[in-house]
């Protein structure tokens, strides 16, 4: 059953490591690609129910809510299956107890709130607008709203992030009782702010040594908690993992909406123009259609399959790879558990190295 | 047929002495042009350099040479004979057999700079050939000329009487007819015997597709034409003329005759480049002479590298590529060469480090060759303890040091003129580079020639650029080979991961050595990526470490986002990876880039 990803290209502000697409919130663009966002999901047609929706950004919630709504409005209208996840992406500071309660009433049942760390200082350098009081107060309001599965995204070895303020960190969300966590290693990327200020020096990431002991460290926190480490940089409560993101290592279908969304519906992948302007004059065009070879999707189904911790089945590997696989079984980056094959926790660290021998 | 006797009374022979820049080729093409012998629109800018890579760098690498007709202002006819020489240290020799064909020499120098080191270096050559020096004072048009002072230049440092010298501006066309004038009235009329047996200098030759090797000689005595069987006395090879003639600008004449005191070409059918040796003497093998002309040295390499293709497939180009560039260049040398860490390649051997470089480029530019190069090395003599001395150009084929005797380095005397306040510093360099101080001279108050012995392996490890930048690039250098030295010699190895890099070893003298290493594996370290275990990079003597470090494991490799949109990028990011492993050299299970090897390998700061 495939899944749909819709695309909220605004923010208030962009952070300083984000490559996404995403502009500011400015005069009458967000109705016109609210719009223009409605006019694709009215002409989509499936044949098949859909099971999960994802809506992200940018920030969705830097829309005002009765826009918002509106596109959830038009997303409900497609077949969608009784008990549908249906996942919002909320960065705090951008909603209130308002906006929260019109989300749960459009059938929103899963947030996602993109917290990165609690320090202030830390959120300052990568250039996030809230403020740890904001979050507290969003995360509340959400509670309050109805929301029980709620994820929140955190970011570890960030410009000038000590050990300990990671620690703190940890503990802080953990105390909080989420159901589901995410927690990134930043990975500058080319383009961004961050990348120009680490090219000259003003700031520095904290080395390799220390990335993989905030990680190790997140891995052992978050399970003592209680958190089944399911994917590389993904922890749930049993039974509140993203059906979304599942689906995608899966490699089960999804279809995007929004601009320069990328879908793929088992054979091909495409995506829709990512230029604002074309996309809002024709919002139902496709571009780069690549169709996938059955090799190619065996590979692909290893690469994204192995990201989960529970891996795959061991007859997904061809026997062209199967020396390779031996291999890495021998240099103790995979495992065997039952019929699965599966990253090791050294693996986990070095998983390019895997994912390399099967592409 | 024309009389030998009026012919050669009228014939004048010279060539031109100048520095790289001081405008040697732009006065080549002023005398051309004005000896009427092609009009202006068939003249090519800078008729003498034909090679691009050669008018790049504003230096002739291949002699090459123009007959002229100049009718003088009293209507008197001559034939010029202008000799075109190699302008750089690696080629003295063949600018000495040059210099041997000609009479006279200009000289000429820019009246804004003055003389270098390497222009002394030739007059000095010219001046032991027993050539005329006419001095040419050039650019007096440029604002900072200063063409008393260059004249005062040439009085105090060569003792050549600048009285009649023409100040002249080759690029403006002011006073060429001055030139003209000097040549024909200071520098000698040849003297030779045209009824004696013939007696002739090679002075260069070029390679035709079709008519073999067109031989440049220079006639002493005698008389040779076509169908005349001549021999080379030192190849000690027999042909026989196919075809005779002159040289004129950018093309061949044909001539019935070459007689004593003419410059010009002979073909004969001859296959191979090595076969006719620059210096070597041509004479008639019915009516020999009895006595080759002197001067005669078989050119031997000095600097060799190994030279591989970055993609081993491309071992059959690069083979091809070196043969068709010895055609035209005897003193390139080769063979095969194999090495772990390179694969299969070519042990080149050349005349100097320029002369590598300038292969090296036409190798890369005119045959798309990519190539890795290793570091270059002299030939040592290791004498075995058994009483055998091996000349040893590949560091990876020195003996067991047990099987050593000693071993010797060869030695260069070098000359180098510069401004007196960058004494200091030059004199300091020479010291680093186990420099023998022999002796320094003022030319004036501000200017010297510092004289030192120097190994010449140190001279091929970024000398050159050294000097520059210490005399922020005043000084200017110029060497002959005086012959070997014992010295401690050591091979400094580099290990990875405890396997030998082969194409990294290279022979040292034994108190530097250990600097070098570290060098090395501090550069090293930063070129090899990290891998899951650790790496230690050594350089070793022997068994002896004497530099390490160590590279450390890899610690985290692993993208920690992969959703929906990512999938497309990171396959790319994937394939990015895997076409760079296509460019790693395995050395044991440690994989090199490429690029480490050349990085390394680069002189500069290495």
């Amino acid at each position: 059953m495939p899944g749909i990803y819709t695309h909220i290209p605004f923010c208030v502000k962009k952070c300083s490591y984000c490559d996404f697409l995403s502009f500011p919130v400015e005069g009458n663009l967000q109705e016109d690609y609210a719009a223009a966002l409605m006019n694709e999901i009215s002409a989509a047609s499936f044949t098949q129910e859909i099971d999960t929706v994802y809506i992200g950004g940018g920030t969705p919630t830097a829309l005002p809510p009765h826009l918002l709504c509106k596109i959830l409005n038009a997303l409900q209208s497609l077949p969608l299956q009784n008990g549908a996840e249906i996942t919002v992406e909320a960065n705090p500071g951008t909603v209130d107890k308002a906006y929260l309660q019109a989300l749960k009433a459009q059938g929103v049942n899963r947030l996602s709130f993109g917290l990165q760390t609690t320090h202030p200082h830390l959120l300052r350098t990568i250039s996030r607008i809230h403020t740890m009081d904001d979050f507290a107060q969003n995360y509340h309001a959400a509670q309050v709203a109805g929301f029980d599965n709620i994820n929140i995204d955190l970011m570890f070895a960030l410009p000038g992030q000590t050990m300990a303020e990671w620690e703190a960190t940890v503990q802080a969300v953990i105390a909080l009782a989420p159901a589901h966590i995410s927690a990134y290693s930043l990975t500058p990327a080319e383009n961004t702010p961050l990348w120009a200020a680490l090219e000259v020096n003003h700031i520095t990431l904290p080395g390799d040594e220390t990335d993989r002991q905030m990680y190790h460290h997140a891995r052992q926190a978050l399970a003592t908690a209680g958190y089944t480490h399911y994917e590389i940089s993904n922890f749930a409560r049993p039974g509140s993992e993203s059906r979304h993101n599942i689906n995608c290592w899966r490699r089960v279908p999804y279809i995007a909406f929004g601009l320069g969304g990328h879908s793929f519906n088992g054979q091909a992948r495409w995506n829709n123009a990512e230029d604002m302007a074309t996309y809002l004059q024709n919002p139902g065009q496709k571009n780069g259609f690549v169709t996938i070879s059955d090799e190619e999707a065996v590979c692909e189904s290893i690469i994204l399959g192995l990201r989960l911790t529970e891996g795959i089945p061991k007859s997904l590997i061809p026997s062209s790879h199967q020396p390779a696989a031996q291999k890495l079984l021998v240099d103790g980056l995979l495992a065997t558990t039952g019929e699965n094959i599966h990253l090791t926790p050294r693996g986990l660290d070095l998983a390019n190295i895997v994912f390399e021998a099967f592409y | 047929m024309a009389d030998p006797k009026k012919q050669m009374a009228i014939t004048r022979n010279f060539c031109i002495i100048a520095h790289i820049d001081h405008g040697k080729s732009t006065l080549a093409d002023r005398l051309i042009e004005m000896a009427g012998v092609l009009t202006q629109r068939e003249m090519q800018s800078q008729v003498l350099d034909n090679m691009d890579l050669e008018r790049e760098r504003g230096i002739t690498i291949k002699a090459q040479s123009v007959r002229l007709v100049y009718i003088a202002p009293d209507g008197q006819e001559y034939i010029l004979n202008l000799i075109d020489t190699p302008g750089h240290v690696d080629f003295t020799y063949e600018v000495s057999r040059s210099l041997a064909a000609c009479e006279g020499a200009l000289l000429v120098v820019d009246a804004a700079q003055g003389i270098e080191a390497q222009t002394l270096a030739n007059v000095y050559l010219a001046l032991e050939n027993n050539l005329e020096v006419v001095p040419v004072i050039n650019k007096i048009d440029l604002p900072a000329a200063d063409p008393d002072a260059t004249k005062a230049d040439i009085e105090n440092i060569i003792g050549l009487d600048t009285e009649g010298a023409p100040l002249i501006s080759a690029k403006a066309k002011l006073n060429i007819e001055q030139v003209f004038d000097s040549i024909v009235k200071s520098i000698p009329a040849p003297s030779g015997d045209p009824d004696a047996p013939l007696k002739a200098l090679i002075f260069d030759s070029l390679y035709d597709a079709y008519k073999g090797v067109i031989v440049f000689i220079r006639v002493i005595d005698g008389t040779l034409k076509k169908g005349t069987k001549v021999h080379f006395m030192a190849t000690n090879k027999t042909f026989e003329v196919v075809e005779a003639g002159y040289f004129g600008p950018g093309k061949f004449i044909p001539s019935e005759n070459l007689f004593a005191g003419e410059v010009g070409y002979i073909t004969a059918s001859i296959k191979n480049v090595s076969d006719t040796s620059i210096g070597d003497t041509v004479t008639d093998i019915n009516n020999p002479t009895p006595e080759p002309l002197p001067g005669y040295k078989r050119v031997n390499p000095m600097v060799y590298c190994g030279i591989f293709p970055q993609d081993g497939a491309k071992y059959n180009d690069l083979r091809e590529s070196l043969e068709k560039l010895q055609l035209n260049d005897a003193s390139l040398q080769f063979e095969p060469e194999t090495s772990i860490a390179l694969g299969f390649g070519f042990r080149c051997g050349f005349l100097g480090l320029l002369h590598l470089e300038i292969i090296q480029e036409r190798l890369e530019r005119e045959y798309n060759l990519e190539l890795i190069t290793t570091a270059p090395s002299v030939i040592y003599k290791v004498h075995k303890t058994d009483g055998t001395v091996l000349d040893l150009s590949n560091p990876a084929d020195l003996p067991n040091p047990s099987h050593i005797e000693y071993m010797e380095e060869p030695i260069v005397k070098a000359e180098i003129l510069l401004p007196s306040e960058f004494i200091g510093a030059v004199m300091e360099l020479c010291q680093e580079r186990r420099g023998v101080y022999i002796g320094m001279e003022y030319l004036d108050s501000k200017r010297a020639t510092l004289s030192y012995e120097l190994p010449l392996n140190e001279i091929i490890y970024d000398f050159f650029d050294t000097l520059k930048s210490r005399s922020r690039g005043y000084a200017s250098f110029d060497y002959d080979l005086k012959g070997y030295e014992r010295s401690e010699l050591v091979k400094l190895d580099v290990l990875v991961h405890h396997e030998l890099v082969d194409a990294l070893s290279f022979i040292v003298f034994s108190k530097t050595a250990q600097e070098r290493g570290r060098k090395i594996v501090e550069k090293l370290k930063k070129e090899i990526p990290r891998h899951q275990f650790e790496i230690p990079i050594q350089a070793t003597i022997g068994s002896r470490v004497v530099a390490r470090e160590t590279l450390g494991a890899l610690r985290k490799d692993v993208l920690s986002k992969c959703y929906g949109g990512d999938i497309t990028r990171k396959k790319k990011l994937l394939e990015k990876q895997k076409e760079g492993k296509k460019r790693m050299r395995n050395i044991g299970n440690v994989e090199v880039p490429q690029q480490a090897f050349m990085n390394v390998l680069k002189l500069d700061d290495a």
